[in-house]
């Protein structure tokens, strides 16, 4: 080791602080950026084997980033500000719906907002992916190891177009105390809602006449204007376990005028209407109630209280705002009062995700270090959940950085030492020789 | 967790604590508004399971709807009874009670009296003139109680036609509530007011009928009237519509008349007050008053020996004899003979001698007069529908008419002071479990400020930790 050798290290010494410092004033200047993950410089030595003996040692700074470690979330008011919590990125693109996979990026900054056509886009400008759904409400098979089945999600303009009724069910209780009257009172109606095959909205009449025999009834379904489709005569069980659930139906008579027409399955009770609204009649199966089960329509003493229906199908709508849930799926609540899944947002996950590559925006690209990626369902298995309305903070944290600002400042004033020491030290050498 | 964490805590303790102090204020500041019902906060620890810090959720409002619910009912039933108690005041008053002189009772009695006088001394003109004018003061009050039990029921109806049209405009108020409460997200401020305002919406509801109110899975409310007839179902509102002729109440093709047997109507509420009154309370004080007209005027027809068969007697159905198909309403068109009336070509000497007399009589004979004074006191058969007994003479006919129609009213009044009891309780319960509680509220702000100042305690703190690092730098 020589004199000359000494004065090298200390230059290394110098450059790797240096290049401390960078890390260290490139993470405070972004504490509260938010998705930022904090890079730093590790110290390596860097040596060169000589046969001589003792090599020349130095130093030099390998950079790191800690993207594992999560920062703070932190409440916000915007329902489209996403955070993770957990493991796994967002993934976003350069362009909505964009063809290029290598304009895709992976990320932990989510304050999304809708942009001029309701496409949501992050501060940095980068769109966020998602699968859509489809309409029966299935995401269907999607690549999950790709970026090619990812749409951009869309807020913006979302009209639902609606979707035929054709199962409808009924729920409820008639009162038994005014079956077996001398002479029984009006008919207890109910309406219900059903959707057309164009998506509009219809309804359907059902009205209950208590009979003169105890716990018999007639039910009839009529439309809106009062048209019949059809009767039938229902006995409830009077006594035992099964008391108050339907006994039989009997006396099943279609009355609607053609194509129009009403059947019934007497042994699960469900009632078959179809209905007149097109050149292909609409079919829809109502259930009224199985015999010998208390799971629809009911017959108990007590006050009548009207009926809940429950029909499939919905009517169309405009799209009015988009909520997140934790497994990132996208719902759309329409003018009609519906919801709707519009889209899943998956979180990427990779095998090491410290070796991913940082890009402009806060965002970062796969490369050979951070292993292979998985497009994974929120909140499934080790995946991070998705919070709305919440940012992740940078996990920059300033009280280390400072105190790492004060310990790269000392070991950078010591290397400045050693150097000028040599510089003393061969000054001295230098004046040997007069 | 680290400084900076702390800070973002810290912050949200800030924010929470701001809009606690919002929620308070607006508490404060609607506390003695009709329909408020108490905001709160609902909180959960900030998203994120490590971060800390605390995140408003939502606002909610302190809703009871069960208290609710007995309110409106009592209210509906307070309104029924102040119907009928409103609806017959003025018809009360003019019928009287059975000792004020100007009664049914004490006009009865007056004309009993003249003809007593008149027995003694048929002869004397003035006490003839005093006969005929009291029975034409036993006419004027019948009639006039008649007019006022038409006015009784012409208010009603017009009352009734404009409560369907408030009813209306409600049910349109609380559907466009509905669309509105569906778009709303989540427990916002937005929505808090407008379940308030769909609160008053239904309480007004309620004091015009009683309903059942229910939610389906959007939030949407779904109204049925009491006996289960949809009005808002399905996302269609029914209108209500009323027929002023028949007194039937129609929601759609629907019947929905109360007191009707076998229809699904409802009970309560100030429609049903009045329609109550216009179907069975009004006709049946008619029914009585004609009743007693029709014995009144039977009675002396009976009792006149003087009469043609059809010729009418000294009380008249509009100077007619009585038919018994034109009792409705014979009360209303009562009158005394014309033949006794000077002023419309009469003579009065006919009181004493009969009113089919052609020529005067002995002027001492007093045989017609007692045969009058007898139809006064002897017991006449009276139709039960009438429920005033099958058997009695016209004054005790009269003075239970009088007592039993006031019983109506007096009825309905202490119903209606019992059911204010009762109401001004829920009332009260209401207010204590929805409503605003100033002192509670400045107990909140008490501590409000000192979670404020807890909060920003902290952040001062952490700024100085900061500083001290930034000192050593």
């Amino acid at each position: 080791m020589s004199i000359s050798n000494a004065m090298q290290t200390g230059v290394s010494g110098l450059q790797a602080n240096s290049a401390k410092v960078g890390r260290i004033s490139d993470n405070i200047a972004n504490a509260n950026t938010d998705g930022y993950r904090r890079t730093f410089a590790q110290m390596v030595t860097s040596t060169s084997n000589s046969p001589s003996g003792v090599a020349p040692l130095g130093v030099r700074a390998v950079e790191g980033a800690d993207i594992t470690k999560d920062g703070s979330l932190r409440p916000t008011s915007s329902a489209t500000d996403l955070a993770i919590s957990g493991s796994g990125f967002f993934v976003v693109s350069k362009n909505p719906n964009d063809p290029v996979e290598a304009n895709y990026f992976l990320t932990r900054a989510g304050a999304f907002s809708p942009d001029e056509n309701g496409y949501l886009k992050n501060a940095a400008g980068l769109y966020l992916a998602g699968f859509p759904y489809d309409t029966t409400g299935s995401l269907g098979a999607v690549n999950r190891s790709g970026f090619g089945d990812l749409d951009s999600v869309n807020v913006g303009s979302f009209t639902l177009p609606g979707e035929a009724t054709t199962t409808m069910s009924v729920a409820g209780n008639l009162p038994a105390q005014e079956t077996g009257l001398a002479t029984p009172g009006a008919p207890f109606i109910s309406t219900s809602q059903f959707y057309t095959p164009l998506g509009g909205s219809d309804q359907l009449q059902l009205s209950w006449q208590p009979g003169a025999t105890g716990n018999q009834w007639d039910l009839t379904i009529s439309d809106v204007n009062g048209t019949t489709y059809g009767s039938v005569t229902v006995d409830f069980h009077d006594s035992g376990a099964l008391a108050g659930a339907p006994l039989a139906y009997s006396n099943i008579t279609n009355t609607a005028p053609a194509p129009a027409s009403f059947a019934f399955d007497a042994a699960t009770g469900v009632a078959t209407l179809t209905i007149d609204n097109g050149t292909t009649p609409q079919v829809i199966d109502l259930t009224i109630g199985a015999p010998d089960s208390h799971d629809g329509i009911t017959q108990f003493a007590g006050d009548y209280s009207a009926p809940e229906y429950e029909a499939d199908g919905f009517e169309t709508g405009t799209l009015l705002r988009a909520e997140i849930d934790e497994k990132g799926d996208v719902y759309g609540i329409f003018d009609n009062g519906s919801r709707k899944l519009l889209y899943n947002v998956p979180l990427a996950e990779v095998t090491n995700p410290n070796g991913l590559l940082a890009q402009d925006g806060n965002a970062y690209t796969l490369s050979r270090d951070s292993g292979t990626m998985q497009l994974n369902t929120a909140s499934s298995g080790l995946t991070g959940k998705i919070v709305s309305q919440s940012l992740e903070s940078s996990n920059v944290e300033v009280a280390q950085e400072l105190t790492d600002l004060i310990q790269t400042q000392r070991a950078y004033s010591s290397n400045a030492k050693i150097i000028t020491t040599v510089d003393e030290m061969l000054d001295e050498t230098m004046r040997l020789k007069r | 967790m680290s400084i900076s964490s702390a800070f973002a805590a810290s912050q949200s303790g800030l924010r929470m604590t701001e809009k606690w102090a919002e929620v308070t204020s607006s508490n404060i500041a609607n506390a003695t508004r009709e329909g408020y019902v108490r905001r709160g906060l609902s909180l959960s620890s900030a998203a994120g399971e490590a971060s800390g810090g605390v995140a408003v959720t939502g606002i909610t409002r302190e809703v009871n709807s069960a208290v609710a619910r007995m309110y409106r009912l009592e209210i509906g039933r307070m309104s029924r009874q102040q119907a009928v108690a409103d609806g017959l005041e003025t018809y009360a008053a003019q019928l009287g009670q059975p000792d004020d002189a100007q009664a049914l009772t004490s006009r009865l009695t007056a004309l009993q009296s003249s003809f007593d006088l008149l027995a003694n001394n048929p002869a004397d003109p003035s006490l003839q003139r005093a006969t005929v004018e009291a029975a034409g003061a036993l006419a004027r009050t019948l009639n006039q109680a008649s007019a006022a039990l038409d006015e009784a029921g012409a208010e009603a109806r017009r009352g009734i036609a404009q409560d369907v049209e408030t009813l209306n405009n409600l049910l349109g108020k609380v559907a466009s509530l509905n669309e509105r409460i569906v778009q709303e997200s989540g427990a916002t401020a937005a929505r808090a007011g407008l379940e308030d305002e769909l609160g008053t919406t239904l309480d007004a509801v309620a004091e015009l009928m009683d309903v059942q109110v229910s939610r389906d899975a959007q939030g949407r409310v779904t109204l049925h009237s009491s006996g289960g007839t949809p009005l808002i179902a399905a996302g269609t509102v029914l209108q209500v519509s009323y027929d002023a002729a028949t007194g039937r109440l129609m929601a759609g093709t629907t019947e929905i008349t109360p007191g009707v047997p076998g229809v699904r109507g409802f009970e309560e509420g100030r429609i049903a007050g009045a329609l109550a009154l216009q179907n069975e309370v009004l006709p049946q004080m008619q029914l009585q008053l004609d009743e007693f007209a029709r014995a009144l005027v039977e009675g002396f027809e009976t009792q006149d020996a003087s009469l043609a068969p059809g010729q009418a007697g000294l009380f008249t159905d509009s100077a007619a004899a009585y038919d018994p198909a034109q009792r409705e309403g014979l009360a209303g068109r009562l009158s005394v003979n014309p033949a006794v009336l000077p002023e419309s070509g009469g003579e009065l000497w006919r009181i004493r001698d009969g009113l089919g007399a052609a020529a005067p009589g002995a002027d001492s004979d007093s045989t017609q007069i007692n045969a009058f004074l007898s139809a006064l006191e002897a017991q006449h058969g009276f139709d039960t529908q009438a429920q005033l007994g099958d058997q009695g003479t016209l004054a005790d006919f009269a003075a239970n008419l009088i007592s039993a129609q006031q019983f109506v009213r007096v009825d309905a009044q202490d119903q209606l002071d019992r059911l204010q009891a009762g109401a001004e309780a829920i009332a009260a319960t209401r207010s204590g479990s929805e409503g605003v509680n100033v002192d509670d509220e400045l107990q909140q702000l008490a501590a409000i400020e000192q979670a404020y100042a807890a909060n920003s305690r902290v952040m001062q703190t952490l700024a100085e930790m900061i500083d001290a690092l930034l000192a050593a730098v």
